[in-house]
């Protein structure tokens, strides 16, 4: 009994941060989805035609995503989806650090000082993962 | 999920002064013996304030050996379009900094250059497009001998060409 009250308080308080985070990251990027394209651009990955249509709706499905796990609804779903989103996200980070290219993450800021590609977004994102995963394995 | 925030997205994207077209439009150059495909970055509110600017007199690209026959010469200002960073860690003499990540896009650029001054952008190297963007930018605010050097920061540095260290142009 007392295990499952634990789950019940913690599945909330990951819900919430991970809700908060992932609408956090999309704002900067929905207002500003020019900018998103340039940093997936630097990334040299996807085909340039691609580049743009990826910037409009990345940030959304990220905010949906965020909405859903701050609202909880669909929170099943969206912890499936935010897993499947950041296993990308670490991929990708991980092969432009392993190219050695020196580009801005655009993980949660789009501002040019704010990150670049580096081990420790690679861990941040892990973290993200776990809490996604443990949402999407935990019952209700 | 995905299909609705795909749908919210694209609707946004519509209607939304800052949207972006959905196919990345871009320009092909011609750089060294290769055509290089440039994807040009721009909202809905720039695209239309390029529009208005109808005559442009199109940035071109020049090599090496071009690029330090104007510095010897002191026949052109080179624009640096690398971080500030990068530049403080080594440029090109004299060149100017200003950096393309951290531009102001509304701020009138080298306001007391006259417009005829041949201009020389450049980045790291071939694998960087910003030195074609400030190209591309520059003529736009009205300058009418714009170039970038393609090869950028590398085949300078790899030349042996001199080079400048610190904040000081």
């Amino acid at each position: 009994m007392r295990q499952r009250d634990f789950h019940f308080y913690l599945r909330i308080v990951v819900r919430v941060i991970l809700g908060f985070l992932f609408l956090y990251a999309a704002l900067d990027k929905i207002t500003n989805p020019q900018k998103f394209a340039e940093i997936i651009y630097n990334y040299r990955l996807l085909p340039i035609e691609l580049l743009n249509l990826c910037a409009v709706i990345v940030p959304w499905l990220e905010a949906f995503i965020g909405l859903a796990l701050l609202l909880g609804i669909w929170v099943e779903t969206a912890a499936l989806l935010l897993s499947g989103i950041t296993v990308i996200f670490i991929i990708l980070i991980i092969s432009a650090i392993l190219r050695g290219l020196d580009i801005e993450c655009g993980c949660f800021s789009l501002d040019a000082a704010g990150s670049l590609v580096s081990w420790k977004r690679v861990a941040e994102d892990i973290l993200i993962l776990a809490g996604g995963i443990y949402l999407f394995s935990i019952q209700k | 999920m995905v299909i609705a925030a795909a749908l919210f997205a694209l609707l946004f994207n519509h209607f939304s002064p800052r949207g972006i077209p959905l196919i990345t439009p871009h320009r092909q150059i011609v750089a060294g013996a290769r055509q290089t495909k440039v994807p040009i970055f721009q909202n809905r509110r720039q695209i239309l304030a390029s529009r208005q600017n109808v005559s442009i007199h199109a940035p071109e690209e020049i090599d090496l050996e071009t690029a330090y026959r104007h510095f010897q010469n002191y026949s052109a200002i080179f624009v640096d379009t690398r971080s500030a960073a990068d530049y403080r860690a080594g440029h090109i003499p004299r060149a100017v900094s200003i950096p393309l990540e951290t531009l102001d896009y509304s701020a009138d650029l080298l306001p007391d250059l006259p417009r005829n001054e041949t201009l020389i952008s450049y980045c790291d190297g071939e694998e960087c497009a910003q030195s074609i963007d400030m190209a591309v930018l520059l003529s736009e605010l009205g300058f009418t001998d714009v170039y970038f050097f393609f090869g950028g920061w590398d085949r300078w540095q790899s030349a042996g060409y001199p080079i400048s260290v610190g904040d000081q142009s």
